[in-house]
């Protein structure tokens, strides 16, 4: 396992490096290149990162969860993924419905460039919260 | 933040009406403005927004775009009455809870400062409004830094002396007079940052089973989208297609089998008939953002205010007396204010300074329309050296390379030098994403037989936002001078130093031969 470090400063604005869609990118590619990971659905994506919140409150930033029925959603997660869908996060199909990386070759790219701005310890600290993402939207154990 | 409203209604003494009084909208028809709302609309907070522009200097590109701050925020009091008579015939709206939106919807933007969302770009920076929300993180988590203003506002003491003396003044005129009370201003002031919760003050949230009133002001499909939509689409000319009328017919709510507290959530959905109109919605957002909001010119011009509000703090230009770097600031301003800034005897007195000079060439240039023009264009077909097959690696490269600490200025600054010029005459600009994903993922359409199903389910809106997101955007690179010679030299460099490949199409777009 490798060593934690501290969590990232989230009182810095989305847009500088080591924002939450920094971790969007990093969570699902480190994903697709360690643990198999291809594709998650849009309400899912949303439900998983509540789980993820839960079991690693300190590795992620403050975001509320609306609950609507069986969906949720969370406005500063939402934000961040318009962010990331600009340079590490592919919509997949069918119907676009999916988020994934949509060649697994590019996840290593991905992961380089934000590595490039944000240095090596901010990929290792979410480690652990990659595996778990697999984990979690790959066997839907979170779908409605 | 909270002695923000001291010096705009200290002196403020609303006056006592007997009646409505009504105005004309060129969208909405006639507006009722009733007794209880007038104190405000009367009052300097509100009538300042008369001189903020809707959609900032977008007049530069669409001329008839001159509408402002305070035409939106009635349009939205117009459609919150609207959208509340037809809820009231599904289910019970009470006078209260109407008057209550009503005037949310009227002073949800009552903060909002020069040049709207550019100045909020320039002050949203300042480390207060991170502590705040970090501080209070459920209340303040989908609000916008002129959103946290307003909530200081409505919530301040001498907004509660307005509040209390309206109060008082219609407390037995009917039909409203007696409903309210002192607490529903910070009600109000939490509808407006979108929080279901107020962890400052609990009492004043908006019931889990008033939740669709809530997002009737802050929400998937609010009052303010549907106002701003219409409203920046007329008066741009642009022939936006939104059936306001079909959305009243479809608009319902849903209450959801669940326990908070020993109550059961009712959220704002529409019926399966009519979930088109939130395509509509969504779609005319997109063209907004493409045609108006993203639009060349519109992005140069938003960028020389930001850099003027910058040139005028460095030089210690007080615009009406009031320092730059206070949030507050901002609330007190309009957008001749900052236009007239630099040429006051007052800004004038710091002679010599860089940051003056700037600051008067950035007003003339925003005044003559001799705005920098475009150099190059980066969008999707310019990635790669083929733009019918564009790389998407070149793309994710330019987006992730420019959010590297102090990008993307350098770059800017190696492209004015190997071009021959100042920096100061090149600029490069990265329009934020589009914000639609609220509405795909949170919007819900309900069946005859009470089951739903959110929007994104219904049709794959979430995708079709997210090619937007990827593939539609722009990003523009803008030069004083010599265009033709910039644009050559930031493709050069881009290719040399970061690895990124564009095409041809990016000259081409710039229209740099012209």
């Amino acid at each position: 396992m490798p060593q934690a470090v501290a969590a990232p400063d989230w009182t810095r604005p989305l847009g500088e490096p080591g924002d939450l869609a920094d971790t969007i990118v990093v969570l699902l590619n480190l994903a697709a290149v360690e643990h198999g990971f291809h594709k998650v659905s849009r309400p899912d994506f949303y439900s998983v990162f509540l789980q993820l919140k839960e079991e690693f409150p300190e590795l992620l930033p403050p975001m509320v969860f609306t609950q609507t029925g069986d969906y949720v959603y969370s406005k500063a997660l939402g934000d961040a993924l318009e962010h990331a869908l600009r340079f590490g996060v592919d919509p997949l199909n069918p119907r676009f419905y999916y988020l994934g990386i949509l060649d697994p070759a590019d996840a290593p790219n991905n992961l380089q460039l934000v590595r490039e701005n944000t240095g090596a310890d901010f990929i290792e600290a979410l480690r652990p919260l990659a595996a778990r993402f697999a984990e979690l939207a790959g066997t839907g154990e979170v779908s409605a | 933040m909270a002695a923000v409203a001291d010096p705009i209604l200290s002196e403020y003494k609303p006056r006592r009406y007997r009646s409505s009084k009504v105005v004309r909208d060129v969208l909405w028809g006639m507006i009722d403005i009733l007794p209880q709302e007038l104190p405000f609309v009367d009052s300097p907070l509100f009538q300042r927004l008369r001189g903020v522009h809707q959609t900032s200097l977008a007049l530069l590109t669409y001329p008839c775009a001159g509408h402002s701050r305070s035409e939106h925020s009635l349009g939205c009091l117009a459609v919150a009455d609207r959208v509340l008579r037809a809820l009231a015939r599904r289910i019970p709206i009470t006078d209260k809870d109407r008057l209550i939106v009503r005037l949310a919807a009227l002073l949800h933007d009552c903060a909002h400062g020069p040049f709207s969302h550019t100045s909020e770009v320039f002050y949203e920076s300042n480390p207060i409004f991170s502590a705040v929300k970090a501080a209070h993180p459920v209340l303040f988590e989908r609000a916008s830094a002129s959103e946290m203003l307003t909530y200081s506002l409505i919530t301040s003491k001498p907004f509660g002396r307005i509040w209390d003396e309206m109060l008082s003044q219609y407390q037995g005129m009917p039909p409203y007079g007696g409903l309210l009370s002192g607490n529903d201003r910070w009600l109000i002031a939490t509808m407006i940052v979108g929080s279901d919760f107020n962890s400052e003050r609990p009492d004043a949230s908006p019931g889990p089973e008033h939740r669709f009133l809530r997002q009737l002001i802050n929400g998937p499909f609010d009052v303010d989208k549907l106002d701003y939509v219409a409203r920046d689409g007329y008066f741009t000319g642009l022939n936006l297609a939104i059936d306001v009328e079909r959305l009243l017919w479809v608009l319902d709510t849903i209450e959801f089998d669940a326990d908070e507290g020993g109550r059961k959530p009712r959220v704002l959905c529409v019926s399966a008939s009519g979930a088109t109109v939130l395509e509509q919605i969504l779609f005319s957002k997109m063209q907004l953002y493409s045609s108006v909001y993203h639009h060349h010119k519109v992005r140069a011009a938003h960028q020389a205010i930001l850099r003027l509000f910058t040139s005028l703090e460095k030089a210690q230009v007080r615009p009406q007396g009031l320092p730059l770097d206070d949030p507050a600031t901002y609330l007190r301003l309009q957008d001749a204010d900052i236009l007239h800034a630099c040429f006051q005897g007052q800004a004038t007195a710091v002679d010599g300074s860089d940051g003056l000079l700037q600051a008067q060439l950035l007003t003339r240039e925003i005044q003559d329309r001799t705005l920098p023009m475009r150099a190059l264009v980066l969008t999707h077909p310019v990635w790669g050296v083929n733009p019918r097959c564009a790389s998407d690696t070149d793309r994710k490269k330019w987006e992730a390379k420019m959010k590297a600490p102090g990008q993307p200025d350098r770059f800017a600054a190696e492209v004015a030098a190997a071009a021959g010029l100042a920096t100061e005459d090149v600029w490069v600009d990265i329009p934020g994403p589009a914000p639609l994903e609220g509405t795909a993922q949170e919007g819900i359409v309900k069946f005859d037989d009470q089951t739903y199903i959110a929007i994104g389910e219904m049709f794959p809106i979430g995708g079709w936002l997210s090619g937007y997101q990827a593939y539609r955007t722009m990003s523009y690179i803008f030069a004083r001078r010599s265009r033709k010679e910039v644009g050559r030299a930031a493709r050069q460099i881009l290719s040399r130093d970061y690895d990124i490949t564009t095409n041809e199409v990016s000259w081409k777009l710039a229209k740099a031969e012209e």
